[in-house]
């Protein structure tokens, strides 16, 4: 092999491997400003709810596997006090930062990017919250517009099943189960 | 006993201030940070490369801290007229996501250099990048 054809090989291997790293990233699709909100009510009501608006997640479109991060200290309250106690005694942010859902969307195939129309989804696996991971399936929705996935889902977060302790004095005050909403739009990444 | 009325009613008014402390305490919406001082001022392309080289020892040093960063406006996001978001530095691929705490008008440029104060909310492991909560835009119109 002469220099020339040496060269010629090594720039084909080069664009080759730079348009399959490019198919990957189109693969993925992203955001870094989903929402979730809960709603933590119980028998007194007293507006325990709190949204975020820092939710980060990530869908392989190869392989319909999704991952998602919520700060928790980036949860705002109505009420000061209400949110110092859920990141200081709660939830504990400063030990556990983040909550977190690693898993995928059951039954996955390209094609349900072709769909048009809300498509129903369930994701299923790990959710990670408090330092306490749980496998989960719950319900959710797919929706591509505009080049865009939209993925929202509600499910219910058994508060001592990961380990969230709440004071006697303020039972009554925050529900056992707590109704969690969470969605994205998804665009694809660079990444 | 001769001062009992007024034993109760200093009684009372104590009551009262007290009650209505806990009242207005515990209705207190979170504060802004504007006024407040940040615990760190730091330039965001460090932030990030502290936190992508060594993200055990940065988390516990920035996390829950009010920063007041310094970096180059990468992009805006909006959605609607009350949410905004400000992207400022790049190391790696990644930014520093900034939610503005409320709309500014007008809003920064992309590619200006721009501080932001805000509270940290940690790193972002599947991006690369950290996060900014309630943040305010420094000396920017």
């Amino acid at each position: 092999m002469n220099h020339s054809s040496i060269s010629t090989f090594a720039c084909a291997f080069l664009l080759l491997g730079i348009s399959s790293t490019e198919a990957l990233a189109q693969n993925k699709y992203m955001t870094r400003t989903g929402s979730a909100h809960f709603v933590a009510d119980g028998i007194i009501k007293d507006d325990v709810q709190a949204r975020s608006n820092t939710v980060t997640a990530v869908l392989d479109a190869s392989n319909g596997q999704v991952q998602a991060r919520i700060p928790v200290n980036s949860f705002v309250f109505r009420k000061a006090l209400m949110q110092e106690h859920f990141n200081e005694n709660y939830l504990e942010s400063h030990r556990f930062p983040n909550a977190n859902f690693k898993g995928s969307i059951q039954g996955w195939n390209d094609q349900m990017l072709q769909k048009s129309g809300p498509q129903k989804i369930r994701f299923v696996g790990t959710l990670e919250i408090h330092g306490v991971a749980r496998d989960i399936n719950e319900a959710g929705l797919l929706d591509v517009n505009n080049g865009q996935i939209h993925l929202e889902t509600n499910f219910k977060v058994i508060v001592a099943e990961y380990g969230i302790k709440v004071p006697a004095l303020v039972r009554d005050k925050v529900a056992k189960e707590a109704e969690v909403h969470v969605q994205g739009n998804l665009k694809a990444s660079a990444q | 006993m001769k001062n009992r009325p007024l034993l109760i009613l200093v009684a009372a008014v104590l009551l009262a201030i007290a009650f209505t402390y806990a009242y207005f305490r515990w209705n207190q919406a979170p504060e802004s940070l504007a006024q407040k001082d940040p615990d760190f001022k730091i330039k965001a392309n460090t932030l990030l490369e502290e936190f992508q080289s060594n993200n055990a020892k940065s988390q516990p040093l920035y996390l829950n801290r009010i920063l007041e960063i310094e970096g180059r406006c990468e992009s805006i996001e909006n959605q609607g007229d009350s949410l905004f978001f400000v992207y400022i530095g790049s190391h790696n691929g990644a930014s520093v996501l900034c939610q503005l705490e409320k709309g500014h008008d007008p809003l920064p440029p992309v590619g200006q250099n721009i501080r932001c104060k805000g509270l940290c909310t940690g790193y972002d492991d599947l991006t690369g990048g950290a996060s900014m909560d309630r943040c305010v835009l420094v000396n920017f119109p």
